[in-house]
């Protein structure tokens, strides 16, 4: 294998403390992103998703509704000159400088990140200028590239709008241009078509396929849909309650999902493509991270589960090949 | 009217004000003279993306908003210019189900209130009977007869949009427009809360105008499907002849679009030209045609009439000969 790891994390762990005493909303994950791969990390709300994602670029803040933040493990981050930092040893300045350069972000809602009084070309060339020493002509070019490249027509007068004047994918395409603006080595895709309409989510995923390609970013996306997993993953990270409960290459798991929770959710996505499609709903829902079951956390839910094993003991992880899944029924 | 339609509509158009600020006030036409029969007993689905007027036809044909023209005729009997007194007793027979189980309950009401609202309105038993159905009602949609104490907030999602279904069916409607009720949910949740309703549906005979995006959701569980753009209904067809041979171009281009869960099969993605539409702003003639691949300067000059197919297919398009 030639691809380098962009960004390893091990053992991950992060704490929050909410109304109902600390919770452990990531529990302990351990994956990796390489250059160039897609790696889809997927699961229902509440399943550690997004912690997971603010945690890898520092953006957990003690204070709105969250008490105290304690993130435990190591985030290995493959630098362009080929040395590892692991960004939790970071100091606050120097991963500032790192995010928007090195990793970027790209979220569901556009407008959290577009700044709604600058003209979109001026906040493309201020991520440009932020972090590197060009001139601010240079920069502007280079909005203006950016824009050209993501699919925005006639860029160099669309550079002076305002995003309110821009349509949701277009809006979409204005915050790809501006993650993407200083090449980042890895881009977090947090669920960035949920909120589209199914034409506009197809070219928004064939941008950033396209875009992928082009840098040879490492792509962290994550989603719901399992739909969109199929289209753009190379491998895939089913997460449950704050833990990965499978990992696989994305054929594999969909052919041959080894987890209960990932075939149960995979029998309850209805495919337009099917005549005849019916879902298996999974029975009852996630558990509330202050109150996690003992043992494993789906046994509550699980038709497989083995009495007097599951719900007493967290099942281990059981690696085959380039796959693992966290279950007691692979279990030896 | 046929005998078997329990809903129909006869060039229905509604619209909004748009704009308070200086200069002349708009009007944004949401709905467009659309004609469309519902039949006793089937699932229509109503798909088109957003801004395509979906929900504003499905609320304007239960009367909760009013239409600037246009005829509803609700088993026979037209509700289109009836005066809310006389609407009443047809309000029992069509409810509604809303997308956010989070906004269409009231927070200060318990599930037992909010369930037994709508027998209360309507004057629909004693109060002991009210106490009992309102335990068959959480009964028959899942829920444990101990809900009916609890606020929503304590529920989850999924758990919220069965309360919104029970009060739903708590005074027995034979018709319901299900508005994008899963589309807030969790997938697992989903697959319940669809289950739950196909067989409600079988259970109670019931009639349903189910309005939704997910097209994954509309080949699992319609009858029918009337594709929605711009205000207008473009394309309406049986399910199996609707995703086997879609006829118009959008609704070519909709289905494509729909990633597949299957990834051994990854077609490129579809490219649409052309920016979504703005209803404030429609081009003259087929709404579609600035997006079209095929339009000619004839989609320009006239609007397309949603023609008939065959028995079970009507599509709005003034090129199909050529096209296909």
């Amino acid at each position: 294998m030639t691809e380098q790891p962009v960004i390893e994390v091990h053992d991950l762990r992060v704490s929050l403390g909410t109304d109902d005493g600390n919770i452990e909303a990531v529990a302990g994950i351990s994956f990796r992103v390489r250059e160039g791969e897609t790696l889809a990390l997927v699961g229902e709300s509440g399943a550690g998703k997004s912690v997971t994602s603010l945690a890898i670029m520092r953006l957990l803040q003690a204070g709105e509704g969250s008490k105290a933040v304690g993130i435990g493990g190591r985030i290995l981050f493959r630098d362009r000159d080929a040395g590892t930092i692991d960004l939790l040893g970071l100091q606050p300045e120097a991963m500032r400088r790192m995010r928007g350069h090195d990793l970027a972000m790209i979220f569901q809602e556009p407008m959290t990140c577009l700044n709604p009084v600058m003209c979109v070309g001026d906040q493309i060339a201020e991520a440009v200028l932020a972090h590197e020493k060009v001139s601010s002509r240079t920069a502007m070019t280079r909005a203006i590239d950016m824009l050209r490249l993501v699919g925005i027509p006639d860029p160099a007068s669309r550079s002076r709008v305002f995003p309110h004047e821009l349509s949701g994918g277009m809006r979409q395409r204005v915050m790809i241009a501006m993650a993407l603006a200083c090449q980042p080595r890895l881009l977090i895709a947090d669920e960035p078509t949920t909120a589209l309409d199914v034409t506009v989510q197809a070219q928004v995923l064939d941008l950033i396929r396209r875009l992928q390609r082009e840098f040879s970013m490492g792509v962290l996306f994550i989603t719901h849909d399992l739909g969109v997993v199929a289209q753009i993953a190379d491998r895939v990270a089913v997460m449950y309650a704050g833990r990965i409960v499978e990992e696989a290459p994305v054929e594999d798991l969909f052919a041959h999902p080894l987890h209960p929770y990932t075939r149960g959710l995979l029998a309850s996505v209805p495919d337009a493509t099917q005549a005849g499609n019916i879902v298996q709903p999974i029975p009852g829902s996630m558990p509330a991270l202050s109150h996690l079951p003992q043992g494993c956390s789906f046994q509550p839910r699980c038709h497989a589960a083995l009495a007097g094993r599951c719900e007493r003991e967290a099942p281990p992880a059981i690696a085959a090949g380039c796959r693992s899944v966290h279950c007691w029924l692979h279990a030896a | 009217m046929s005998s078997s339609d329990l809903l129909k509509i006869e060039s229905l158009s509604v619209s909004f004000g748009q704009g308070r600020g200086f200069g002349r006030p708009k009007r944004l036409q949401a709905v467009r003279g659309v004609d469309l029969s519902i039949r006793d007993g089937e699932v229509l689905a109503l798909v088109g993306e957003s801004g395509s007027g979906k929900t504003t036809l499905g609320r304007a044909l239960l009367r909760l908003i009013p239409a600037d023209s246009g005829r509803i005729l609700f088993d026979g009997t037209e509700i289109s210019a009836m005066n809310a007194r006389s609407l009443r007793p047809l309000r029992q027979e069509m409810q509604m189900i809303f997308q956010d189980p989070f906004a269409s309950l009231d927070p200060r009401m318990t599930v037992g209130q909010i369930v037994a609202e709508g027998l209360d309105v309507h004057r629909l038993g004693d109060r002991q009977s009210r106490i009992n159905r309102v335990a068959e009602l959480l009964a028959l949609v899942g829920l444990d007869p101990s809900h009916a104490w609890r606020y929503p907030h304590a529920l989850s999602g999924g758990q919220r949009q069965r309360v919104g279904i029970a009060r739903a069916l708590a005074v027995n409607p034979r018709f319901i427009v299900a508005d994008e009720p899963v589309s807030s949910l969790d997938v697992s949740v989903q697959a319940q809360i669809i289950t739950l309703l196909m067989e409600l549906k079988a259970r109670l005979g019931l009639t349903l105008l189910f309005i939704t995006h997910n097209l994954g959701v509309v080949r699992m569980i319609a009858d029918r499907v009337a594709v929605m753009y711009l205000g207008r209904i473009i394309e309406l067809a049986d399910t199996e002849t609707l995703f086997r041979e879609p006829r118009h171009p959008y609704t070519r281009i909709l289905l494509e679009s729909v990633p597949r869960p299957d990834p051994r099969i990854r077609p490129p993605f579809p490219v649409q030209t052309g920016e979504p539409p703005n209803p404030s702003a429609p081009p003259s003639g087929c709404g579609y045609r600035n997006r079209c691949g095929h339009a000619r300067d004839i989609c320009a000059a006239s609007i397309p009439a949603l023609d008939s197919l065959s028995a079970s297919h009507r599509l709005a398009c003034l090129r199909h000969d050529e096209i296909n």
